[in-house]
């Protein structure tokens, strides 16, 4: 009996220890360690919002052309007997440069024909001038001749009245006095006439001197010249060549003043005053920049395009032809906005739906707020200052206050999240040149 | 005339099919394909419903829920999942096991097409199965050469890896795909009044083939059709975009560079921090990854100049070539042949990726674990039986496995980390039949039957109870057939694969063997009696002699005291026996043994994932990518590393390769476990220390790949109606796993929307002949760029991409400031007649089964001692709480919980079953009710070898822990088996039950102790094993070894115990029945 109670109490012992063993077991069974602290907020990268100068970059586009050049035509038509050697298109002349030289050999003989022409007239007058007085001398023997026939006749006519005389004496006075007086009429309708005969050969003289003097000019004008300084664009005929009056010879380009009407957003014109630089560009595969300034502003815009017209004049060095601007040439032009004011500029992906996230201090750590900001524009550029490796901004034209920090490292953000700042947080203001995206 | 007597009689015939077994598993076993899992079957159904220019919403309410609706109700359907995002709905459906690819594609397109109400301005709907595929190997190209000379080598490595046989399909990556871009100055387009659009149209317009028609003559037809432009960037630049009256021409080269190049997509790749083109393998059919990664293998040692080493075979099949037949001795040295004839590679070609080395070291460890398995059962027959029975025992185990492979090939079987998982655990049990029928035949033959009669006898007595041993372990492998999900595919081999080699050992064990003990038997019988024993023969007989004393005299009795102790305090036995079970149950019921369901703490390749907020640019996704590659390249466990930003390769064989700006990957090769220090998780915690924080990434996932499935340690859906409910659910979830410490990367994939550029027109825009569509097409031009063409190519088609200058695109200030052209030429600002603004497309989202859903993703920090199940273990009462707080909210599990949850959901069933089959053939066997419940009651036991063995050992309980078990059952109850024969025959020559129990302890020791020893021998290998490929696998080895060591304990001291107390039990029924005490 003692042996199965010993039995039996080691069984009934074996299955308590297990079963005491079991519940100690579960009960102190290792649960999953629990942190006392609270999830880490997310680590977000943060840009201090700060004011910038920046100003803004308008593009516009048009051709530049000369503001002087001249066309050079023929005035006159010859055959080309000369044109010099360095006269080729390119080529740099000085006002009054020869450029061609026409036969003037016609026109050589105009100018004889029409001196001769004149002296022939000169010898007139002259020959006039003699014969004027001449003819006065002969009017005032005339007159006297007159006057004694008359006075014979007078002396018959008394004679007659007085009865010495006899008619046909006193008509023999008569007529001779008559045929006095006609030669006086006469010679006075004589003097009367060498005004007039003046006049008619002073103007022929006139004439003739017009003439001569035409011809000399175009005689002249067989010598083609540059009538302004500049490039030759074009030159026309060669030696041998007939040229007609009014064909082209040539055309100079006075490179050194330079005017682009350029065509401009409608809306850039409030932004852009009167001396504001511009960078032009050219089409083409070279890079080549030329810089120059509004000069006027075109009162109108094109409402069929929006657009106003910027004048902008570029000076240059009219020797350096391969690098100024050439007329003609199709050019994109950038202006900045003349009025620079301090706007606070933050990275283009911090902004979305117009509006910012910003981390706002809560306690120990920063939160999340949302908040609506006006874009002005897009602008590209380097602002280390404010991001190294960010170089597409924002501008704000409200919204966000100086000094704020604003999130832009992640967009699955909600309003209120904890969050806290990486240490990649850059501070300062910067103040740098805003460089036109991609040049 | 059974199948022992017919083998007997006929010696020949019993050879022969020897020979053939062998010669077959010998032919058919080199012949059986290699791959790293079993194929899983496509299930999954993508239907794709684009909705240009619809919102999100818009498209959940008109497409998406319509199209659910229609899917969900269909049979067979398991689960439907859906992304909406702007413009485009996708829907995955997944069906449960039993439907196939075709199946389920041609049911959801009947289902698709009769739908109605769609919106009119959807696009057709497609339907696509889901194929999953595993990259084989990878070879890289690797250098700075140009990048033409990279992608023409890496495609002329894709054609030749095409070209030759046995190969898979080839992708290659890191190349971009050719394209013309003609590149328009602004400048010029301002100058001519010329839009993108209008250049591109004239493009279009000039490449165009314009048929002319046909001129008839009374002869013949001849075609007349005018060509177009050669597919050269010249003639792109010859073509004229503008003709003026004087014979002026203004053509594209005049206003553009057009540049022969390639398309300027955002995508890097790099290995080990050096520009890379690769080429991936992928096995699109039956192909054997072993072969194809040999394949490629030997083209890279081509392709390098340098000398391939033949293998035996090779040598020999060369040897054996008739003279003058050039022809290679094997794919591999074509391969190499054409590797060689090929001009040296632009860069270094090395190979990455191998999946073929795990297979093969798992072929190896196969091959090397039962080398040396065989030869301890081996040595342990000949020690503790004699060398004849090990002898036609070995040569059993041999035939067995050469059948089996053979059956392996017909049935279609491939060779697989869990078939050949499945021979090693079969190799101990395989012998056990042919044990017990040799032994028998040697028993009956030293009690003095004739050999002959003796084999014949001896293989038919022990023919049912074999049978029934080798029935009940396959029920009991059977659950594993009833596994649902990946893991069900991955596992469905190995109840056919134990099967196939337990039937074929029946066969050879009352069939072949036999006939060989027989004849063995009787020649030896024959050389004692002429007396013509060798030396060996003589020291063989002195040896069984010794050993029979040491078992007899000694041993046996010993037991037999201890047993008869036992059997007198049998109460106490029994009690003492359920202690050391409820003691060694609650080890693991009170967590000081862990259950994980995969141990990925070691791995070969690690897989970092870096997730950017969506419209990150790729160069700077790739500024992280990089700082992920130089940490792991720091680290001196660091094999190779290959880094891409752009792009994530699958790894997980799900087929969801994706590409996008804001991804990148970092795939990682350590050097084998056996050459490093730290294991994949040190080496990733360093990582990440090396790393810090982050700000700005949205997630970075970095997990080892490993045997078992990928994928973040918690997955958890949130599934509501509410998306405000569903996301202040998550962020409480998010919240909630945050408390625990080894928690780490919570991250979800709510989607924030992607970057975009919004247009709205100005007043007045309309009047200046501007609409939104004119507008929008000129800013996607010039953001995006036109295509004007496509040229037909022989690689690839080459597109003519009209774009403007890099530093306009990438520059929205630069947008602002271009010029748009009104349809008559006219250049106006844009910012006159429209406002752009950087906004927020619409954020996509998720369905779930009908409902919006948020998956939350964490990882768990191993090295804290915890695991995603312990975590989810704590987890799952509090998610009930959370859910609770939130009405109408659901958290559902999803990853490997889903995984785990889905596969062994039906296996309680599974093994109710497996038990009623066992118990039905035991029943069968014994005709008793009882006896097979006590039979069955040894397997419960087996779990205190399980847990000791575990523990000690110190390794965690995985889910091959509860593989091992299951097979363990089977196992353990052959044992118990066999005593149960015994003893049925001793009681019915008329012992008591306790008699009949020692005298079955007593005859049945030997053979128990050697079936057990054999099955532990036969896996100790595997249990001792330090590499790395065998880690997967040891927790199942122990399982087997250590619980059936402790059933065996069980079955010979406690089973008697339990008959005894049975008899006990029956004479008090029977006393309270009749009032009368009496005895058997």
């Amino acid at each position: 009996m003692v042996s199965i109670a010993a039995r039996a109490g080691v069984g009934i012992a074996a299955l308590a220890a297990s079963i005491a063993l079991y519940a100690a077991l579960v009960a102190t069974k290792p649960q999953s360690e629990e942190t006392s602290s609270a999830r880490p907020p997310a680590l977000v990268r943060t840009v201090v919002a700060t004011p910038v100068e920046v100003a803004r970059a308008w593009e516009g586009f048009g051709t530049a052309r000369a503001m002087n050049a001249a066309d050079v035509s023929a005035e006159v038509s010859a055959r080309v007997i000369e044109r010099p050697e360095q006269i080729e298109a390119g080529a740099h002349v000085e006002a009054g440069d020869l450029l061609v030289r026409l036969d003037p050999i016609d026109f050589e003989q105009r100018v004889e024909s029409a001196a001769q022409l004149a002296a022939a007239l000169e010898a007139d007058l002259e020959s006039l001038t003699i014969e004027e007085f001449r003819i006065g001398e002969q009017v005032v023997l005339a007159a006297k001749e007159a006057e004694i026939r008359d006075r014979e006749y007078t002396r018959a006519l008394n004679a007659l009245e007085s009865g010495g005389g006899n008619v046909a004496e006193v008509e023999q006075r008569l007529a001779t006095l008559q045929r006095a007086q006609r030669e006086l009429v006469a010679l006075r309708q004589q003097a009367d006439l060498i005004a007039p005969r003046r006049a008619r050969l002073g103007a022929q003289l006139a004439g003739a001197r017009a003439d001569l003097a035409l011809a000399q000019q175009e005689l002249d004008r067989t010598r083609i010249r540059a009538p302004i300084t500049g490039v030759l664009q074009s030159i026309g005929p060669e030696v041998g060549e007939l040229v007609g009056v009014g064909q082209a010879v040539a055309r100079i380009v006075d490179t050194s003043r330079i005017e682009i009407p350029l065509r401009m957003p409608a809306s850039s014109v409030k932004d852009i005053a009167l001396g504001a630089p511009v960078s032009l560009r050219p089409d083409g595969p070279v890079a080549s920049v030329w810089l120059g300034n509004v000069a006027r502003i075109a009162p109108e815009a094109d409402p069929s395009t929006r657009m106003v017209t910027l004048f902008v004049e570029v000076e240059q060095d009219h020797e350096a032809i391969g690098a100024g601007l050439m007329p003609g040439r199709f050019v994109v032009g950038t202006v900045r906005s003349s009025s620079v004011q301090p706007r606070v500029i933050v990275p283009r992906g911090a902004v979305r739906e117009d509006r910012v996230a910003l981390a706002v201090p809560h306690g120990s750590n920063h939160s999340v707020s949302f908040v609506a900001v006006e874009v002005a524009y897009f602008t590209d550029g380097s602002h280390p200052g404010i991001d190294r490796d960010e170089n597409q901004w924002a501008v704000l034209a409200s919204g966000v206050s100086p000094g704020a920090l604003v999130i832009v490292s992640s967009a699955d953000l909600v309003q209120g999240e904890p969050v806290r700042i990486s240490a990649q947080t850059v501070a300062g203001a910067a103040r740098a040149e805003d460089r036109p995206g991609g040049e | 005339m059974s199948l022992a007597s017919f083998g007997v009689r006929k010696p020949v015939v019993a050879n022969l099919c020897m020979f053939a077994l062998l010669g077959a598993g010998l032919i058919f076993g080199a012949k059986l394909k290699r791959e790293f899992f079993p194929e899983i079957r496509p299930n999954q159904v993508m239907v794709v419903a684009p909705y240009p220019g619809a919102a999100p919403e818009e498209i959940e309410k008109s497409l998406a829920i319509k199209i659910e609706d229609q899917l969900r109700d269909m049979k067979g359907v398991k689960e439907v999942n859906s992304t909406v995002s702007d413009g485009l709905a996708s829907v995955r459906v997944e069906f449960i096991d039993q439907v196939s690819a075709e199946e389920a594609v041609a049911k959801v397109k009947r289902e698709i097409d009769a739908l109605q109400d769609l919106p009119e301005l959807a696009d057709r709907i497609t339907v696509n199965a889901i194929e999953p595929s595993f990259p084989v190997c990878v070879l890289n190209i690797v250098g700075d050469a140009d990048e033409r000379d990279m992608k023409a080598a890496i495609l002329q490595v894709r054609d030749d890896l095409r070209s030759l046989k046995g190969m898979g399909e080839v992708f290659v990556g890191g190349i971009r795909r050719d394209e013309i871009t003609v590149e328009v100055r602004p400048e010029a387009m301002l100058a001519y009044g010329l839009s993108l659009p209008e250049i591109s149209a004239r493009i279009r317009e000039a490449m165009i083939e314009l048929p002319g028609g046909t001129v008839r003559s009374s002869t013949q037809h001849t075609s007349v059709r005018t060509m177009g432009a050669d597919d050269r960037a010249d003639a792109v630049r010859r073509i004229v975009i503008q003709a003026g009256d004087e014979g002026q021409v203004l053509r594209v080269g005049d206003i553009a560079d057009v540049r022969d190049g390639f398309e300027d997509v955002d995508l890097t790749a790099r290995l080990n921090g050096q520009p890379v083109v690769f080429a991936t393998v992928m096995r699109d059919g039956t192909q054997d990854i072993v072969q194809m990664s040999e394949i490629v293998k030997a083209y890279a040692v081509g392709r390098r100049g340098e000398h391939l080493k033949l293998t035996a075979r090779e040598r020999l099949v060369s040897l054996l070539r008739r003279p003058g037949d050039d022809s290679p001795p094997s794919p591999r040295v074509a391969a190499y042949e054409l590797g060689l004839s090929r001009p040296p590679a632009p860069g270094e070609v090395i190979i990455t990726t191998d999946l073929a080395r795990f297979v093969v070291g798992r072929l190896n460890l196969l091959m090397r674990n039962a080398l040396w398995g065989g030869m301890l059962v081996f040595i342990t027959l000949v020690l503790l039986l004699n060398w004849r029975v090990s002898f036609w025992v070995a040569i059993g185990l041999i035939v067995s496995l050469g059948g089996t492979l053979t059956m392996m090939y017909f049935v279609g079987i491939t060779l697989n980390l869990l078939t050949m998982f499945g021979l090693i655990v079969v190799l101990g049990i395989l012998v056990d039949d042919a044990i017990v029928v040799a032994e028998n035949i040697v028993t009956r033959h030293e009690r003095g039957e004739d050999p002959l009669t003796a084999a014949i006898r001896g293989a038919q007595q022990i023919t049912w109870p074999v049978t029934a041993t080798v029935l009940t372990t396959i029920a009991a492998f059977l659950p594993l057939a009833l596994i649902k999900g990946t893991l069900g595919d991955l596992l469905g081999a190995l109840p056919i694969v134990v099967g196939v080699a337990l039937t074929v050992s029946l066969i050879e064990s009352l069939f072949i063997l036999p006939s060989h003990m027989g004849h063995s038997l009787l020649h030896h019988d024959r050389r004692v009696a002429l007396h013509r024993q060798s030396r060996a023969q003589r020291f063989e007989d002195r040896f069984d002699a010794a050993r029979d004393h040491f078992f007899d005299h000694l041993l046996i009795p010993t037991y037999t005291r201890f047993v008869g102790r036992c059997l007198r305090r049998r109460y106490t036995t029994l009690a003492v026996s359920i202690a050391i079970l409820i003691g060694s149950v609650s080890m693991f019921a009170g967590g000081r043994l862990k259950f994980i369901l995969f141990e990925n703490s070691d791995a070969e390749t690690v897989n970092a994932t870096i997730l950017m907020p969506a419209g990150t640019p790729t160069a700077v996704t790739d500024r992280f990518v990089a700082r992920i590659e130089r940490a792991f390249l720091d680290q001196p466990e660091t094999k190779s590393a290959f880094a891409q930003a752009g792009a994530i390769g699958d790894l997980n064989g799900e087929g969801f390769d994706s590409s996008a700006s804001h991804i990148g990957q970092v795939i990682v090769e350590l050097y084998p476990v056996e050459q490093r220090e730290r294991d994949s998780s040190a080496v990733i915690d360093a990582v990440r220390e090396a790393l810090g924080e982050m700000p700005g990434v949205k997630s970075l996932d970095i997990e080892s790949v490993g045997a078992g499935p990928g994928g973040p340690g918690i997955e958890l859906a949130v599934v509501g109606d509410r998306p405000e409910q569903i996301e202040r659910a998550v962020a409480a979830l998010e919240d909630l796993l945050a408390t625990k410490e080894a928690v780490f990367n919570i991250s979800n994939d709510a989607d924030a929307g992607q970057r975009e550029l919004r247009l709205t027109l100005r007043d007045g825009a309309n009047e200046l002949g501007f609409t939104t569509e004119s507008l929008a097409r000129q800013v996607q031009g010039a953001v995006f760029g036109l295509e004007a063409h496509t040229f037909p190519g022989v690689q690839e088609d080459v597109d003519v991409r009209v774009i403007l200058p890099k530093r306009i695109r990438n520059s929205l200030a630069a947008i602002e400031r271009m010029y748009v052209f009104a349809p008559d030429g006219r250049a106006v600002p844009l910012s006159e007649v429209a406002r752009i603004q950087d906004a927020q497309s619409y954020a996509s989202f998720r369905r779930l089964d009908g409902k919006r859903a948020i998956t939350v993703r964490a990882d768990v920090r191993r090295s804290s001692g915890e695991n995603p199940e312990l975590v989810m273990r704590a987890l799952k009462p509090l998610l009930k709480e959370l859910a609770a707080v939130y009405p109408g909210i659901e958290i559902v599990e999803r990853g490997r919980q889903k995984d785990f949850t889905e596969s062994f959901s039906t296996l309680p069933l599974g093994m109710l079953v497996a038990a009623g089959l066992i118990y039905v053939i035991l029943a069968w066997l014994f005709s008793s009710y009882l006896q097979p419940i006590i039979v069955m009651s040894a397997i419960p036991f087996a779990i205190i070898g399980v847990v000791w063995g575990h523990f000690v050992l110190g390794y965690t309980v995985t889910f091959l822990s509860m593989i091992g078990f299951i097979a363990l059952s089977g196992i353990v109850v052959n044992d118990s088996l066999i005593y149960m024969q015994f003893f049925n025959e001793k009681r019915a020559k008329g012992w008591s039950v306790a008699g009949a129990a020692m005298l079955t302890g007593r005859a049945r020791f030997r053979a128990i102790l050697l079936t057990t020893v054999t099955t532990v021998l036969g896996l100790t290998p595997l249990m001792l094993e330090q590499s790395f490929q065998a880690r997967f696998l040891i927790p199942m080895a122990i399982t087997i070894s250590f619980g059936l060591m402790s059933a065996t304990g069980i079955i010979l001291v406690v089973l008697p115990c339990l008959l005894v107390i049975g008899d006990d039990v029956q004479r008090v029924l029977r006393a309270v029945w009749t009032g009368q005490w009496g005895s058997d």
